[in-house]
């Protein structure tokens, strides 16, 4: 299956390729972007904005990764999961166990976690593939549930930690600034390799099988060897994120780690961008964490009388937010913002 | 032992009348139109917190009746508006139409929370037209729900006859067969989507009206575990068939009330087993217990 | 010319976006102390105009905003705060201070719980702040993350809501650690579950004494959450087979935990399970939406059982309009009420009462005390060094050190405040911290009832009333 000779072959293409794609507008623009978010944390050593600023972008960036490995799966295979919490929430869980009752050192625990979390998508994917659309969401949805309702009893406290999970982790490392460059390098490394993924062969496939599950299987492909594919890739990074997630907490528990709110966060970051698109799930991210960063940052705002809290009714302008994006940039907003900049870019240039 | 078979068959049979009309006008949609509609939990609760409201105002004193018929009316219009303004536009994408009435779903929590009542949890009893109880085979039988159980009946009796025999009933019975060919036939399939979500949401309002005022308003994040066992029966009963979420209803109602009473230490599985439920006949029979064979 | 007209706007504006941008996150974060909060008098309630930052004492709350819990450990502190600021501050050295309060929503009470919310409110206290001290917490599973950053940086953190026991065995277990860490408010699980036992024996011996022995089976009704867990062991054993008192074994007849999604349906099965198990008394242990549904059908079957347990939503004194007088009878442990506990605290009662407009929740009672503790402790060592200068003072709060020199230590509302200098928990027991036992009576009054010298001595008390049966049951009980 692996043909040495065309991996060679991509190898020695890849600088030439890489330099075309720079010269693009996507690509300089991506670089850009990569080179603010290099120099953000060297900007200041300021207190309030290495521990509360760059933190926000560290989270921003765990959730990146857990948005683009459901877009690969619902956007790109079409394989649709309401249920995606159960990857990140059990690898959290596996990592926190290892490093707190097992004293494994935190990057293998880390690895450990996310094979697991490969092993859970194999195991709840290979059931649930024959189901399709809706189906398979309601299927994913009612998996993740169950594992959230099983950590949560109090009677089975003493296999699953209870209610109150397991606390006191050690950080991912020392300062928030290192922190910030782990995640910098594994958001990178994902989104390339995720992207490159859906550019394939193999991507292809995926979105024919997306688009005509029937033609493809009649045209001689194994279409469940692919799904299961799918689901195995998607679970990995999902997996990844959730264990760093638990280790920029410090601690996991059933409701912040399973909690169905979470696998919503995924659908509503990657759909925000832009569904199969995997770089829009990261303007997503960063778009969803912000805005809450912004609504609180902002807090009481007097107009007259009228006392308006940002911060409390953050919610309440989040879901506002979302609506009307969806219902008037259903494709995302990656895909029409690219555009718009693009035009004033070719305006700049007298194109 | 008969008390406990009776604690456990009129609870049953009560849990089942309450999704019966839930799952009832969900399937529906879902039928008709292909739409799953994730507001439809927040239309029950949202009903709930309507009449708390309109009870706790000084104008609705003595007139407690109104506030049933204004809440319903509201709710009515509330689902219309949700598939004119947010549905329709995007009808052609699955994952769309499921973002979008999620975050309805969650706006409508958010303003219920905001509200002044919104963090505590509420009884709306003065809204009960029965009190007391009867005792039957030692089993004291509430007279609300039993007046719940047998309106949740005639509701479903007069939906069925509704949906079989009305214009409106077999245009929407037309549209769910086969879309194209009820256009064919000059039905406007836009407009009887649109009456099918009002119709949806004011069984979900009148199970809200009919249980709430015997139980409780448990917070403003009631509306998603309602939500869910519906989904289990609809999964159960099939997609978008009346006959199966009236008996998947009862089925999923009974499961619980089995669970609760004769399991040990079931209660605290008793809400696991619907999504149980979901996850085997999602294997099983994937198309449901009464379902169109061809899965959407 | 058109084109160069376009160009030059084209210019103008990506000119314009680098630079504002750049410019806006030069003055939001990079400027020199951007970002930073910056204290004045409107942190300090009660305080005069004009005061600079460095005269302040900050205090961070955490909690949920908008919600009963997080709301009342605000309340409490800014109530404290303003007290302390009106009396004219506090002396450090010559210096006046005064108290600054200022809180950060940890989404805390949100049933879908996202922990790294609560994660940002501290940070947000500690290093956009910069508070001193921190007071709040409710949710166990929340503040078992976020105490980490108050940990991490040395700050004193006092707890006012969360009863699980693990977080002062931290202290004891790992103390170089969590010596920062105090709880205040309620008492631990552990002492919850003794108390409620005493109280239980006492009172099944007293309704036997006047109804002869009608009183043969309890029942329980709880959250299968690990809060729970230590009391209903605790249940278990006492009443089980094998408990201490013989007249009390195999009392238990039914044990029902259930999920806490439940439905109002539910709980109607649960309600007969209890009356189908013949018990004479329920202990319900919840936080949630299940007590006001247990009350409501309590009323409209009239079972021949006594509801007395925790019931957390029972102690708001909205709670009669919320069940529409169905809490009838209900019988639940609380934290503080118009009582001498002490006395300071019926003058607490009535300030927040006229501050606040609605009765203190026990966070609220907690914070207060909490905010006073530390200011004491602070006046007494004239620093405010967390450790050891501070946390050694505070450690010298022991139950005989109080009981020799009540007068040295400061007054605190919910119960002699003495702490565990070793755990950094509140002493249970009277007189320090314990639990009113609460009855719901007619016209929506709540009234503190006798509790026969088991948890607390009556007649030290003021505002005891008299227990009230239902009419059934002493219509049960006495044919």
């Amino acid at each position: 299956m692996l043909n040495l000779k065309i991996v060679k072959e991509k190898m020695n293409e890849f600088p030439s390729y890489l330099k075309s794609w720079v010269k693009t507008f996507t690509g300089s623009l991506t670089i850009f972007c990569l080179l603010i978010l290099f120099v953000m944390p060297f900007l200041s050593a300021n207190q309030s904005f290495t521990h509360v600023f760059l933190r926000q972008f560290s989270l921003a960036m765990i959730f990146a990764i857990f948005a683009a490995s459901w877009d690969l799966l619902t956007g790109i295979s079409g394989q649709i999961s309401f249920g995606h919490a159960i990857f990140f929430g059990i690898s959290g869980y596996i990592c926190a166990y290892l490093i707190k009752y097992q004293s494994f050192p935190i990057w293998i625990s880390i690895i450990i976690s996310t094979v697991v979390a490969v092993f859970f998508g194999l195991a709840i994917g290979f059931p649930l593939l024959r189901l399709k659309g809706p189906y398979l969401a309601l299927g994913t949805l009612a998996m993740s549930l169950i594992l959230l309702k099983l950590f949560l009893m109090g009677s089975l406290a003493d296999w699953l930690f209870g209610s109150e999970g397991i606390s006191a982790l050690p950080g991912l490392a020392a300062t928030p600034v290192i922190e910030y460059f782990i995640l910098f390098i594994f958001m990178i490394l994902t989104f390339v390799i995720l992207i490159q993924i859906s550019k394939s062969k193999f991507g292809t496939i995926l979105k024919s099988i997306r688009d005509d599950e029937v033609g493809s299987d009649a045209s001689g492909i194994n279409t469940t060897k692919y799904k299961i594919y799918a689901f195995m890739l998607s679970s990995f990074f999902a997996g990844l994120a959730g264990g760093f997630y638990a280790l920029y907490i410090g601690a996991v528990n059933p409701t912040g780690n399973f909690g169905t709110v979470l696998s919503f966060f995924a659908i509503l970051m990657a759909s925000l961008g832009g569904l199969a698109t995997i770089s829009g799930a990261a303007l997503g991210a960063f778009f969803f964490i912000f805005l809450e960063y912004a609504l609180i940052e902002i807090g009481v705002v007097e107009i007259g009388n009228l006392a308006i809290d940002f911060g409390l009714y953050k919610f309440a302008i989040f879901a506002v937010i979302l609506i009307v994006i969806i219902r008037f940039a259903e494709h995302g907003i990656l895909k029409p913002l690219l555009e718009r900049l693009k035009d004033l870019w070719d305006l700049l240039l007298g194109r | 032992m008969i008390v406990d078979i009776m604690n456990m068959l009129f609870n049953g049979t009560l849990t089942g009348a309450v999704y019966a009309l839930i799952a009832m006008g969900y399937s529906l949609v879902y039928g008709v139109g292909g739409i799953m509609n994730l507001s439809h939990g927040a239309y029950f609760m949202l009903t709930g917190y309507l009449l708390l409201w309109m009870l706790q105002t000084p104008f609705f004193i003595g007139l407690e009746w109104l506030t049933v018929v204004f809440a319903l009316i509201i709710i009515t219009v509330i689902g219309g508006l949700t598939f004119l303004l947010l549905v329709k536009p995007l009808q052609d994408s699955h994952v769309a139409v499921v973002i979008v009435t999620f975050g309805l779903a969650f706006l409508l929590e958010q303003v219920v929370l905001i509200s002044p009542s919104g963090t505590e949890v509420w009884s709306i009893g003065q809204l009960r037209l029965f009190q007391g109880y009867t005792m039957v085979f030692g089993y004291p039988i509430v007279h609300q729900y039993v007046f719940l159980i047998v309106m949740s009946i005639v509701i479903v009796l007069l939906f069925a006859l509704f949906i079989n025999k009305s214009k409106l009933g077999k245009s929407i019975r037309a549209v769910s067969q086969d879309r194209e060919a009820a256009g064919l036939m000059g039905i406007n399939a836009s407009r009887i989507l649109l009456y099918t979500v009002m119709i949806s949401a004011l069984l979900a309002g009148l199970a809200a009206f009919l249980y709430l005022p015997g139980a409780s308003l448990d917070g403003p994040s009631m509306g998603w575990g309602y939500l869910l066992n519906s989904f289990a029966v609809v999964i159960l009963g099939g997609m978008g068939s009346l006959i199966g979420s009236v008996a998947g209803a009862f089925i999923v109602g009974y499961t619980i009330s089995f669970t609760n009473v004769f399991v040990p230490y079931g209660p605290s599985w008793a809400h696991l087993v619907p999504i149980i439920i979901i996850i085997v006949i999602l294997l099983i029979r994937p198309q449901g217990l009464f379902g169109k064979k061809e899965l959407r | 010319m058109e084109k160069l007209a376009k160009r030059i706007i084209a210019i103008v504006i990506i000119a314009g976006l680098g630079v504002g941008g750049g410019l806006g996150a030069w003055f939001l974060f990079l400027a020199p102390g951007a970002g930073e909060y910056s204290w004045s008098s409107k942190d300090c309630p009660g305080a005069p105009s004009g005061i600079s930052s460095d005269q302040i004492i900050k205090f961070g709350i955490t909690g949920d905003v908008g919600e009963i819990t997080g709301d009342g450990a605000w309340e409490g502190c800014y109530l404290a705060a303003k007290e302390i600021n009106e009396a004219g501050g506090i002396k450090i050295n010559d210096t006046t201070y005064y108290i600054g309060v200022t809180r950060e929503d940890s989404d805390e009470a949100n049933p879908n719980l996202v922990t790294s919310r609560g994660i940002a409110a501290a940070e947000r206290l500690v290093y956009n702040k910069k508070v001193q001290f921190g007071i709040g917490g409710f949710r166990s599973e929340a503040l078992l993350a976020y105490q980490e950053v108050f940990m991490d940086n040395e700050i004193i953190f006092i707890n006012t809501g969360a009863a699980t026991d693990v977080f002062c065995e931290n202290v004891r277990s790992w103390y170089t650690r969590y010596k920062y860490f105090w709880r205040s408010m309620p008492i631990n699980s552990s002492s919850l579950g003794e108390q409620i036992f005493n109280y239980l024996f006492r009172l099944i011996y007293v309704l036997n004494a006047t109804y002869s022995g009608e009183i043969a089976n309890v029942g329980i009704i709880y959250e299968d959450l690990t809060w729970t867990e230590d009391l209903v062991t605790g249940i278990e054993y006492y009443f089980g087979p094998y408990g201490p008192l013989p007249a009390y074994r195999n009392m238990l007849t039914a044990n029902i935990p259930y999920d806490v999604t439940l439905t109002a349906a539910d709980m109607l099965t649960h309600v007969n399970t209890l009356m189908a198990a013949d018990c004479d008394i329920v202990i319900p242990i919840i936080s949630a939406q299940g007590g006001l549904m247990l009350m409501q059908h309590y009323a409209t079957l009239q079972p021949n059982f006594l509801v007395v347990g925790i019931d957390v939503q029972s102690q708001l004194d909205t709670f009669w309009t919320q069940t529409n007088g169905d809490c009838i009878y209900e019988i639940q442990m609380q934290s503080i009420h118009v009582t001498n506990k002490t006395p300071t605290t019926i003058p607490f009662w009535n300030a927040f009462r006229a501050e606040w407009g609605h009765d203190p929740l026990y966070t609220a009672s907690g914070s207060y005390d909490a905010l006073n503790f530390i200011v004491w402790a602070i006046n007494e060592t004239q620093s405010l060094q967390a450790y050891p200068t501070l946390t050694q003072k505070m450690e010298t709060a022991t139950k005989a050190n109080i009981l020799a020199n009540p007068e040295l230590f400061p007054s605190s509302v919910g119960g002699l405040g003495a702490y565990w200098p070793t755990t950094h928990d509140l002493v249970a027991g009277y007189p320090f911290g314990f639990t009113l036992f609460c009855q719901w009576q007619a016209n929506a009054t709540k009234v503190i009832m006798p509790s026969y010298n088991s948890v607390y001595i009556d007649s030290q008390l003021s505002n005891i009333g008299t227990l009230i049966l239902p009419p059934w049951l002493i219509t049960d009980w006495t044919t």
